[in-house]
């Protein structure tokens, strides 16, 4: 192997672990990798820039957590990402580690009463502004996503870097809209993960069955979300010591 | 004989804030001096002279005297701020209403501590604008009364009073300008009349006395039982004077000027003064206000958005010609439509940065007109540009501003490039993560705070607190207040402790709408099955609850949380693809009451 191979083969590896700073040319502005082993090395080959991919699940199914290992591999790589966050649905407790990140993370908060509209506005103005490098539109229960309106984000994508996702509730599986390029739906599986704590189970921690569609082709994948039972009382410094000087 | 009318609205911050929000009056309230105010000031000496200033001015000296203000920070013992204090350590309390100070606030205490007194705290920020306009338009009403008007300090104006003994007397003086100050929404005021400003000052600190008038020629004879406080001396100068047993202005004043002077230098011969009632400062006639305004009267009727943009442009066009030749910049501008005489419509543009630029003032017209359609045609149009500030050209640095080790060494302005210096301080999220602002970023922020609202892009913060919703706060990134109650957490220091997953649970909540209310099976006092949209599902596996209570300042919470996966019992799900939910279960104890919050995806 020569050495120019053994250099490319060292960063195709680098780019696995820190996405998005070791590829270049045509290469890295098409393709988004996520950090998740079992998305960039299946099928898809990581996310689609300039393309539609369409997040599918249940109401729990899994789907916004997998999108926010993803987005904390990409803010830390430095990426700046935008989601919309239909319904404000988002707790903030969840997502102050991705802002530790070199990349900004805006959300951008659409309350359920705001007009779909409003929401489809904010995702094409923050395409069209081309400082993100991924724009996430959660629709939520709101499953109304017509051709036309496909049809108009296909267009603002094509004149910039980003890749869109669109995450939306649905039970079952439904057909991708048009224009969609991967489709994920995502379920959990039966087997679930019990951690023990002292009185008993202390978390819970079920698989994500996902299924990822492209072209016609599928595949079936399986993976876990690490457990842990956060403990929010570290957070602060040592105690101060308040004895008494000794006299 | 020259004489001067003083006119002095207590607390006017808080005044000015409770006329412009009626429901702040009555109301516990306290303005608070944060970061961003303080780069208001031209200097940070300022500040602390100002500061200053005000502890002093709230000394009450006499008996009778404004009680009002006894519980003052200075009376109290507390110590001004230090401008190095309000740098170091944001959301101070400046002031505070007379509901405020019953609840135990006191100036200079921070703003969470002001909160663990009083639950319904209410707060605003600083805002010197609002103030000074407010002070200008008192101004202009008080000219009426007397040609010479000035705007000594906040709340504080003279007026010259000489020769009103044909124009019905210095009551009757007093008497209208009180009237005025009513009129104008001070009811709260006070006026002194006296030979001099200071002794005119003085002369309305009397609480049970609106107006107090000192005989002409009779100053000092008025000063000289007054306590020392009334002077604006340093905290040095009075203890040195207390302890030379001189306690009222009469007996500083009959002190030897030279040995004022050699003891205290210029402080002591200004005290001297003031004990004497002698005090250069005189009103002045009051300087021209600018204003930018720019009228059309059409004639016909308009209401294409084209149409209105080319009327806008030529308009503000003329308006950035006369703002450049000012050296001025635009922050806010006002749209009065009208049609035929009737005032219809009018829209308050705020800027994201401030600019004389006429096509960014059009684009940021031309977004509002698109978010917010109007409802009918127009006749004639009224531009003004209601709020403006001095233009400032600042040397961008050179360096590369991207590279972490290039912005440790600029200041923290400037480390986010240099154009973004000219945008309002509040874009600190952005500055932090050390990165130039595109225009376009700028460009959409806009578009944003134009169409969907100032707390419309925000970002995640941490939050001392340990209830699911309170960990974490969304900050507005065009948030200038920072009096969000947010008690930052030390990241770094948990990602240490405990790893970087001690930082957020496994899984991420998605929250309900409204929290479900739902029906509980219960099995050896733990839930076995839930109803969810009326149907039963069965508890396949549930976590030990985690209980909680606190909150009592605010709204006292006691909750158990549990975290449960629920499978549903029906006949069509008899197969092995039964959909599961993992759901935040929590039983209210308060409410008594179990409910779905979220559900975890």
């Amino acid at each position: 192997m020569t050495i120019q191979a053994q250099v490319s083969a060292l960063r195709q590896h680098l780019e696995q672990l820190f996405p998005g700073k070791w590829l270049s040319g045509k290469e890295k502005s098409k393709a988004l990798l996520t950090g998740l082993p079992v998305i960039d090395n299946s099928l898809t080959r990581g996310l689609a820039r300039q393309q539609i991919t369409e997040w599918i699940g249940a109401v729990s199914s899994g789907k916004t957590t997998l999108l926010r290992t993803m987005i904390a591999n990409w803010c830390a790589s430095g990426f700046d990402v935008a989601y919309i966050d239909t319904g404000c649905k988002l707790l903030a407790a969840d997502w102050v580690f991705v802002e530790k990140g070199r990349g900004r993370l805006w959300v951008i908060r659409a309350p359920p009463k705001e007009d779909s509209n409003t929401t489809f506005y904010a995702a094409d103005q923050l395409i069209r502004c081309n400082a993100f490098d991924a724009v996430i539109l959660d629709l939520g229960h709101r499953n109304t996503l017509s051709n036309r309106i496909y049809a108009r984000l296909q267009r603002s994508l094509a004149r910039s870097k980003a890749a869109l996702i669109v995450v939306r509730d649905h039970s079952s599986a439904p057909i991708g809209g048009w224009g969609c390029h991967i489709q994920f739906n995502f379920c959990w599986t039966d087997k679930a993960q019990l951690e023990s704590g002292i009185n008993g189970v202390a978390a819970i921690a079920p698989s994500i069955n996902l299924r990822i569609s492209k072209e016609g082709l599928s595949k079936n994948l399986e993976t876990t979300v690490g457990i842990h039972v956060s403990n929010r009382l570290y957070t602060h410094p040592t105690v101060p010591d308040r004895r008494a000087p000794e006299t | 004989m020259y004489r001067i009318v003083c006119i002095r609205i207590p607390q006017f911050q808080i005044a000015v804030h409770q006329k412009h929000e009626r429901e702040l009056k009555g109301k516990p309230l306290v303005i608070l001096a944060n970061k961003a105010n303080l780069t208001a000031y031209q200097s940070g000496r300022e500040i602390v002279s100002r500061q200053k200033d005000l502890w002093r001015t709230s000394k009450p000296a006499l008996p009778g005297i404004d009680t009002q203000q006894k519980n003052t920070a200075a009376n109290s013992g507390i110590t001004a701020p230090t401008f190095a204090d309000f740098s170091a350590a944001r959301n101070f309390v400046l002031m505070c209403s007379p509901e405020a100070e019953h609840k135990e606030i006191r100036p200079g205490m921070k703003l969470a501590e002001a909160r663990s007194l009083c639950s319904n705290l209410l707060w605003r920020e600083y805002d010197e604008k609002l103030y000074i306009d407010a002070q200008s338009k008192l101004l202009r009403a008080l000219i009426s009364c007397s040609p010479k008007v000035t705007a000594e300090e906040p709340g504080v104006f003279i007026l010259d009073a000489t020769g009103r003994t044909h124009l019905g007397g210095e009551n009757r003086l007093c008497k209208n300008l009180l009237s005025l100050s009513s009129q104008c929404g001070f009811v709260n005021c006070h006026a002194g009349l006296a030979d001099s400003f200071f002794t005119a000052l003085v002369a309305t600190r009397f609480k049970h006395r609106r107006w107090c008038i000192v005989p002409p020629g009779q100053d000092a004879l008025f000063l000289a039982p007054l306590l020392l406080r009334h002077l604006p001396l340093s905290r040095e100068m009075h203890e040195a004077l207390v302890l030379l047993g001189i306690k009222t202005l009469g007996q500083l004043a009959q002190l030897p000027v030279a040995s004022l002077s050699k003891r205290f230098g210029n402080e002591g011969i200004l005290a001297w003064n003031l004990a004497q009632g002698i005090d250069p400062r005189s009103p002045m006639l009051p300087p021209l206000t600018v204003e930018f305004h720019s009228h059309v009267d059409l004639g016909y009727p308009v209401q294409q958005l084209n149409q209105t943009q080319f009327i806008v442009k030529s308009m503000l066009n003329h308006l950035t010609t006369r703002l450049k030749q000012e050296a001025l910049w635009a922050e806010e501008l006002e749209i009065i439509f009208y049609n035929d005489n009737d005032r219809f419509h009018e829209r308050t543009i705020k800027l994201i940065r401030p600019s004389s630029n006429p096509k960014f003032l059009l684009e940021v017209v031309k977004l509002s007109l698109e978010a917010q359609a109007l409802t009918r045609e127009f006749t004639a149009l009224t531009l003004i540009v209601s709020r403006f500030t001095e233009e400032s050209w600042e040397q961008m640095y050179l360096s590369d501003s991207t590279s972490p080790a290039a912005n440790k060494q600029l200041p923290p302005l400037a480390r986010s490039g240099g154009y973004t210096r000219l945008i309002n301080n509040s874009l600190s999220s952005l500055q932090l993560k050390n990165k130039p602002l595109p225009e376009s970023l700028i460009w959409l922020l806009q578009r944003f705070k134009t169409r969907l609202g100032d707390d419309s892009v925000v970002y995640p913060a941490a939050n001392d607190q340990y209830f699911p919703e309170s960990a974490g706060t969304w900050i507005p990134v065009l948030q200038n207040d920072r009096a969000q109650a947010v008690v930052a957490v030390d990241i770094d220091h948990i990602q240490n402790f405990a790893g970087p997953k001690a930082l957020a649970g496994g899984l991420v909540i998605r929250k309900a709408e409204q929290p479900i209310p739902v029906l509980v099976k219960l099995k050896d006092s733990s839930p076995s099955a839930v109803t969810l949209r009326g149907t039963w599902h069965q508890i396949k596996a549930i976590t030990t609850p985690e209980c909680l209570s606190g909150l009592w300042w605010d709204r006292f919470i006691r909750k158990s949380f549990y975290v449960a996966m629920i499978e549903q019992q029906s006949e069509q799900w008899q197969g092995s693809n039964t959909p599961r939910s993992l759901v935040l279960l929590v039983n209210d104890h308060q409410l008594d009451c179990w409910q779905i919050e979220g559900f975890f995806d």
